[in-house]
């Protein structure tokens, strides 16, 4: 009886490393193209040296010498330039400081409601999943320009708190980092939410009886179970929310009046505004190198989890 | 029934009252008013078809559940409204339950942290109960890298590291494979000896419930039907379906009258002991292993009844005989194997003669 099966299992195997072979290659060629390829340029323009005509930038490997092999032209100045000039090392400051902000309240409002939907009568879950992905169907855009009508001195906001009679005086939330935080939290809740109920929903209830039974308090059985068991989802959610929002443009601009010194708004600036394609390739490159280090630290503490998680 | 729970409870505090309890769910009551008492030091199981409400009752022991009614006594205290956390009872589940990011160690000394017992208490006590369930070595481990059987046996030393007055075990064999069921009832009765502690048990397999409990309940539809030792729920159960469900049972439906049960289709009335004679409509319930069978009739006997074997089940140390009756009626027949080889053996097709004495018969209302 299980000889056949496992003979059987073992054909399936060797048709299906073909079969996975063949759909890893997919993705794997396409984020070649479309990922490494252009990543590779805008590595190799950050080495350029800037100049005025088209491209504004001297190539870096000549080719016109008539050789076999170019001749390089590379310049690390515009990397030390970031280091140097104030403007930048502030905008990735100040990024990291509205991503790190807007991160943290994003866990701190998602957990609850990702916990409340995860614990909700199944038949209810659907529902409030759609409500909490409902606003996708609007453009981004279209959004982000709603909250300007909310928050401007006399917009909804405004004029409801006056009518209430709570202030007498418009609060000034437009063009302030508030307004971003508000913009970056609403835009990107889903994102965190969606990853936390996936792992909360996934919790056998019986763990939180066991704690309870075992003379755990609900706040301690919270701590000791359920926070722990949903940590692979915290880590998801906030490097879904972190990454974006450090590189994050419209918000900053359309919410914080342009004036916020973050690190799209400054690469836009030197890209567009100053044509330094190789000093806005350089923040590019920085920025990502600076994002891929604490991704590589989170990705090793999500598999070290991982043995944990499939032992149930 | 109750006299025979008052008998083992004596004099003293029962370690579990349970008084007119009642649980709803929705339009059905999965517990329709249960009282029951537990003694201190008892291993008690709620035996029942699933969907009887056994589990519901376990857990509203352990304070999982709330009941709709009635009252929940704990060592003569009422438990009724005090939460899971704050009850001296622990349970292990069905699942286990064991916590997936804690090592084998951390989870038997949750309880204890709970508890605020000294770091150094925590560990004497942790280590002293692993080596009671033998899993001694295996502190470090995680629960995924341990069988089912040695998942079994941490559920169970977590529950029993607090010394709680009551342990609670739901279905705690079910997902062990038969070998390893029958050699951990013997260790759950040994270990349960061991503590002394009063072990209240779910289950839905009768010769789990049989081997290992002092008393048990049998239920249905949210009541309990009987509640005895094993071997009176076997010999003298309360009623057809308490016979139908431990057991296998052979059901003579018919009439009682002065000289025996007039059955449909059998020549003679059968004879039972302590049978009403008024006419009531009653069944005779004959084990299977209570019928003597052979090939000649027996000198004198009552309750005499022949047939033909119409299939044998060989089972090694006993065989099951499907005997059918003149009227068509099936009996069923298990005799052990003793004859040795060279006898012949009753086969398929042979005439038979079933007997029985009439004490082996019990008469069901």
């Amino acid at each position: 009886m299980k000889a056949p099966a496992i003979a059987r299992n073992r054909g399936g195997a060797g048709r299906g490393a073909w079969g996975r072979r063949v759909v890893l290659a997919l993705p794997f060629a396409w984020l070649l193209a479309f990922f490494l390829v252009p990543f590779l340029i805008v590595a190799t323009i950050s080495l350029a040296t800037p100049r005025v005509g088209i491209p504004p930038y001297v190539p870096v490997f000549d080719w016109s010498g008539g050789h076999l092999w170019p001749s390089i032209h590379a310049d690390l100045s515009t990397f030390s330039l970031l280091f140097q000039d104030e403007l930048y090392v502030g905008a990735y400051l100040e990024s990291l400081k509205i991503a790190g902000i807007s991160t943290l309240l994003c866990l701190l409002i998602g957990y609850p409601m990702a916990l409340g939907i995860a614990r909700a009568a199944p038949n209810r879950r659907g529902p409030l999943l759609m409500l909490v992905i409902l606003p996708f169907w609007t453009s981004f855009l279209i959004r982000v320009y709603a909250w300007m009508g909310i928050l401007k001195d006399e917009g909804l906001l405004n004029s409801l708190l006056q009518w209430l009679g709570v202030i007498h005086h418009p609060l000034v939330i437009l063009n302030t980092d508030i307004a971003i935080y508000i913009g970056i939290v609403y835009s990107y809740l889903p994102f965190m939410i969606l990853p936390l109920y996936a792992t909360l929903e996934r919790q056998d209830p019986a763990l939180l009886e066991a704690a309870a039974d075992l003379g755990a308090r609900p706040w301690r059985a919270f701590l000791s179970v359920t926070l722990p068991l949903s940590l692979p989802g915290i880590v998801a959610g906030t490097l879904v929310v972190f990454i974006p929002a450090v590189g994050e443009y419209v918000i900053p601009d359309l919410l914080g009046g342009g004036e916020t010194n973050m690190l799209g708004k400054a690469l836009w600036d030197v890209f567009a505004m100053s044509r330094d394609w190789p000093t806005a390739s350089a923040l590019a490159v920085a920025m990502l190198a600076a994002l891929v280090l604490p991704l590589a630290l989170l990705s090793r503490f999500q598999s070290r989890m991982e043995p944990a998680e499939d032992g149930k | 029934m109750k006299a025979v729970g008052d008998e083992v409870i004596g004099k003293r505090d029962p370690a579990i009252r349970f008084q007119a309890i009642r649980k709803r769910f929705g339009p059905v009551d999965a517990v329709a008013g249960v009282d029951l008492d537990i003694a201190e030091g008892e291993f008690f199981s709620l035996l029942g078809p699933s969907g009887c409400g056994k589990t519901t009752l376990l857990r509203m022991l352990a304070g999982l559940e709330t009941p709709t009614d009635g009252r929940i006594l704990i060592g003569g205290q009422d438990m009724t409204q005090v939460p899971a956390y704050a009850r001296p009872v622990n349970m292990m589940f069905h699942s286990y339950a064991l916590f997936p990011h804690m090592s084998v160690a951390d989870n038997v000394a949750f309880g204890l942290k709970q508890d605020g017992v000294p770091k150094a208490e925590i560990k004497a006590r942790v280590d002293a109960m692993l080596d009671l369930v033998k899993l001694g070595g295996f502190g470090g481990r995680r629960p995924h890298q341990l069988s089912g059987g040695q998942r079994q046996r941490v559920a169970l030393a977590r529950c029993l590291v607090k010394q709680p007055r009551v342990v609670l075990l739901d279905e705690p064999l079910a997902a062990l494979d038969k070998k390893l069921r029958e050699s951990t009832q013997f260790e759950l009765v040994r270990i349960q000896n061991q503590v002394g502690i009063t072990f209240v048990m779910v289950t839905h397999d009768q010769e789990e419930a049989m081997g290992m409990s002092s008393r048990i309940a049998v239920m249905s539809a949210g009541r309990i039907l009987q509640v005895g030792r094993p071997h009176d729920i076997y010999e003298y159960p309360a009623d057809r379906f308490v016979a139908d469900f431990i057991g296998t049972a052979n059901m003579f439906e018919g009439v009682a009258a002065a000289d025996g049960i007039h059955v449909e289709g059998l020549e003679r009335p059968l004879e039972a002991l302590g049978a009403p004679t008024n006419g009531a409509a009653v069944a005779l319930m004959v084990r299977p292993e209570k019928i003597a069978m052979g090939r000649e009739a027996p000198a004198g006997g009552s309750n005499v009844l022949a047939g033909e074997v119409t299939e044998i089940g060989y089972h090694g140390d006993v065989s099951s005989y499907r005997v059918r009756l003149a009227s068509g009626r099936l009996v069923l027949v298990t005799a052990a194997n003793l004859r040795h080889a060279a006898e012949p053996a009753v086969g398929r097709g042979d005439r038979v003669y079933l007997s029985w004495h009439p004490g082996n018969a019990v008469v069901l209302p």
